[in-house]
């Protein structure tokens, strides 16, 4: 066999945080209080808090009035200020989209959408100059190495109107978005100039594992700010008092299982035969386990299997909120101690998975004893009905009345392609389509005569996942991204980008895994590029699918299909899905 | 709505106005009314709703009801007018020159209705069993890059091999099949016959070469398979748009004579109403 090019391993912190990071940094923020007495004997030697300190932490200095976090963002990072204050705006109070540098557009009236027709750019990406101009002498700032970042002009007039709260130095914040993946929950700014250790994730994992001090520290925020939350919006703790809640959480444990960056190895991933890559996602529960706990999915997506043969047969996925192993622990409570079933099914998570475990000795003690019986589950099955022919599908279904079950192929096609992480995934049945590109034409028409999507994509069956923003249940696009422009509409939930303050660094392009960010080159109204002042190349901007969101009927693509063959759909909502898949 | 369920649907309300609109006829006539002008006006504002679904695909940033529901409509409709027309005209071919000119269009138009819906039906599963998807607009640049590639190949056997075999096959049985689009019909109709007489050629053309040759032959005949399947996407891709570049602009002209149609019906049929 041929010897390709050798080279070395790659190998942890190839990549630090910050390469300029040097020793008397690192010594600055270990003589700091969080970091000063924590046993170093608990990190390895290949592992040392001195090395974590070097390769997943960097100093950040924000000047008066700059946001450090923003509400709303996917955030990977924590902070800990070295000298200055922070201010955290209190919920419910919150700064505007405009504070925030973030687009605010209304929808269209009935004029302004039908005017588009005629008053749209003939050329491609046409963009008014001044209107960057506006934004930069606004809002926006260039930090430390050519970072954009967004900052407030008038610090005590915000002091004044919202309800804030000073962070003094010392404190950790934002450790609990980078944990869990969640979206920030306020926004946070500098009061004055400040000093920040800002730590990415990996690095608050590895602490947090080895320092007890510091995990103990860490789930307490958890469990006294989201964790009761999260307990509260799963429907078998609706009908719960405060005291067996607070009992509940006290309880819960908090694991994680996955790659925080899975979307970083998503083209290997899928380049690996089929074994190899269900062996990539860890194993959160093994069928045949005890079932010792309620899983809860607190964030990312999971796998449903049970093993056929030698390899595992998918039967489901799960997303955020879902349960798993609740038929099992009801079952074994109902019958007695003598009949005591097993998991019926494994669970592997699909990039990354945050599960809270109730312990089963909880849920048999202060949740199944008062439940309703119309909540208890039906016994634990652990093989579905195999139905393969449509005929016979259709005649099954007919017969039991039951929901229309999505093939096993299929399933492992949008599982393994992460297809499920989609809230508006656009599918194409193209047995139906004509090819007419209505779709594409419709979304031209309604974003300046650009699609902001391409009618290609992988296919399986007769089905294409078309190449358009899928506005994922947790957005890696979002992660990382300098100036916010990449963000959630508060109203609709669609991920968006605000094409003022977008700085054209690709991060987001980089990270979407389904290649459904695209970089353009934009001109002015003459046709000819808008360039940097400086460098004269041209400004780039990212573009996606913002599923319509200004325009008065919605999503144009679904709209304008006269075949029936385009849907999107929210991959979460499974018996939609699967009665589309199964429509004939 | 499950597919089959909706077209048992709007089957069943097709036929029940059907019947009813009939029957209103056969009353209004037998009121001793002019019958031609109610079926007239009935049909003029259903061929009218009809026409309208052309402008709802174009303005699509209005909510205006989505495209496929119009299109059911549009489908069932189209049923509805050939009973109507065949009603106004009184199930006979009309005499007068602009009546039987407003008939045969009528009919070219009803033809290319169902011409398209069964090709929008038969088509795409076609496409989908075939593979790769192509855009249809790119086909011709990706068709012209085989070419490149084919003819660059040719050179290059005939530089390596020092024989001319396969660059004389090539011009005597593969460069017309290489400069564009062909066999439109055949792959319309589902016939292989052009692609398994080409491969027949090289089958027979490789008796007379040397290993090497051959290994040119086979790039060649992998490079006449996949100009086959853009031919094939290609003609399947044209059928589907072309019947819509008869349908619509004849519906133009259609409505454009029903309305001289109207013009000359109420200046020279006084009296009658």
């Amino acid at each position: 066999m041929a010897t390709g090019v050798a080279i070395q391993r790659p190998v942890r912190w190839d990549n630090p945080f910050s390469p300029d990071m040097s020793e008397s940094e690192v010594d600055k923020i270990i003589g700091l209080d969080m970091f000063r007495d924590m046993d170093t004997s608990k990190f390895s030697e290949t592992v040392s808090l001195r090395d974590i300190i070097r390769n997943d932490t960097r100093i950040r200095h924000y000047k008066k009035g700059d946001i450090i976090v923003r509400t709303g963002d996917y955030g990977t990072t924590a902070f800990l200020s070295i000298t200055g204050h922070v201010r955290v705006i209190i919920p419910p109070s919150k700064l505007s989209n405009s504070q925030l540098g973030r687009s605010s557009v209304p929808k269209k009236g009935f004029l302004a959408a039908l005017g588009q027709l005629w008053r749209n750019p003939k050329l491609p990406e046409v963009r008014d100059p001044t209107r960057y101009a506006a934004g930069r002498d606004t809002s926006t700032r260039t930090g430390e190495g050519n970072e954009t970042l967004t900052f407030l002009r008038d610090v005590p007039a915000i002091l004044e109107e919202f309800n804030t709260h000073r962070i003094n130095p010392g404190v950790l914040f934002g450790e609990i978005a980078a944990l869990t993946r969640a979206a920030r929950t306020t926004t946070i700014f500098a009061e004055d100039d400040v000093e920040l250790v800002e730590i990415r994730r990996q690095g608050i994992r590895d602490i947090r594992q080895r320092v007890d001090s510091f995990r103990e520290n860490v789930d307490r925020l958890y469990r006294e700010n989201s964790l009761k939350n999260n307990l509260m919006e799963t429907p078998l703790f609706h009908d719960l008092d405060d005291g067996v809640l607070d009992k509940i959480a006290a309880a819960t444990l908090f694991e994680t299982y996955g790659d925080f960056e899975w979307h970083t190895s998503y083209n290997r991933y899928l380049e690996s035969p089929h074994h190899e890559r269900l062996a990539m996602e860890p194993i959160i529960v093994h069928e045949g386990d005890y079932p010792d706990g309620l899983l809860i999915l607190a964030s990312g997506s999971a796998r449903v299997s049970y093993r056929v043969n030698h390899g595992d047969k998918t039967i489901r996925y799960i997303g955020t909120g879902a349960l798993f192993g609740f038929e099992e622990i009801a079952q074994n409570w109902l019958e007695g101690k003598d009949r005591i079933i097993s998991m019926q099914h494994t669970l592997r998570a699909v990039g990354y998975t945050d599960i809270l475990r109730v312990p089963t000795s909880i849920i048999e003690t202060h949740v199944l004893p008062n439940l309703p019986k119309s909540m208890f589950p039906p016994p634990a099955e652990r093989r579905p009905v195999e139905v393969s022919h449509p005929y016979e599908k259709r005649r099954k279904y007919k017969k039991a009345g039951a929901i229309p079950k999505i093939d096993t192929e299929t399933l492992e096609m949008l599982v393994e392609h992460r297809f499920i992480m989609g809230t508006s995934t656009m599918l194409i049945d193209l047995d139906r389509c004509v090819r007419c590109d209505a779709c594409v034409e419709a979304c031209a028409k309604g974003h300046n005569n650009n699609p902001r999507f391409i009618r290609h994509g992988r296919t399986f069956e007769h089905y294409m996942v078309a190449n358009a923003c899928m506005h994922c249940v947790d957005p890696v696009c979002m992660i990382g991204c300098p100036t916010g422009a990449i963000h959630r509409n508060t109203e609709g939930g669609q991920v968006m980008i605000n094409d003022d303050t977008c700085i054209g660094c690709a991060t987001c392009a980089t990270n979407c895994p389904y290649d459904n960010i695209r970089m353009v080159e934009v001109r002015d109204q003459h046709g000819g590029f808008i360039v940097d002042e400086d460098t004269k190349k041209p400004i780039v901007k990212a573009t996606k699918c913002d599923l319509c969101f200004d325009q008065p009927g919605g999503p144009a693509c679904q709209r304008a299909c006269p075949h029936d063959a385009l849907q999107r759909f929210d991959m979460q909502d499974r018996p939609t899905l699967a009665g589309w898949l199964n429509r004939r | 709505m499950n597919i089959t369920v909706r077209r048992r649907l709007n089957v069943a309300i097709t036929v029940m106005v059907g019947a009813t609109l009939v029957l209103a006829f056969a009353v209004y006539d037998a009121s001793l009314y002019q019958e031609p002008f109610f079926t007239g006006w009935v049909l003029l504002a259903v061929m009218g709703f009809l026409a309208l679904f052309n402008l709802r695909k174009k303005i699509t940033v209005l909510p205006l009801g989505s495209a496929s529901t119009w299109a059911q409509l549009h489908i069932y409709a189209g049923w509805l007018v050939i009973l109507l027309f065949a009603e106004h005209i009184g199930w006979r071919l009309p005499d007068g020159g602009l009546e039987f000119t407003i008939t045969v269009l009528f009919a070219i138009i009803v033809v290319s209705g169902i011409v398209g819906l069964m090709l929008s039906r038969i088509l795409p599963p076609r496409l989908t069993r075939r593979g790769e998807e192509v855009i249809f607009e790119r086909i011709p640049a990706f068709i012209a890059e085989l070419r490149n590639e084919a003819e660059d190949l040719v050179l290059e056997s005939a530089q390596e091999t020092r024989s001319s075999t396969i660059s004389d096959f090539y011009l005597r049985h593969l460069s017309g099949f290489f400069s564009g689009p062909r066999n439109h019909l055949h792959h319309l109709f589902a016939s292989r016959r052009p692609e398994f007489r080409l491969m027949n050629d090289i089958d027979n053309l490789q008796r007379y070469l040397n290993s090497r040759e051959n290994e040119y032959a086979d790039r060649l005949r992998h490079l006449v398979n996949k100009k086959d399947d853009l031919d094939f996407y290609y003609a399947l891709s044209l059928a589907l748009k072309a019947w819509l570049l008869v349908h619509v602009p004849l519906t133009y002209s259609l409505l454009i004579l029903v309305v001289l149609h109207l013009v000359v019906v109420y200046a020279f049929g006084g009296g009658m109403s």
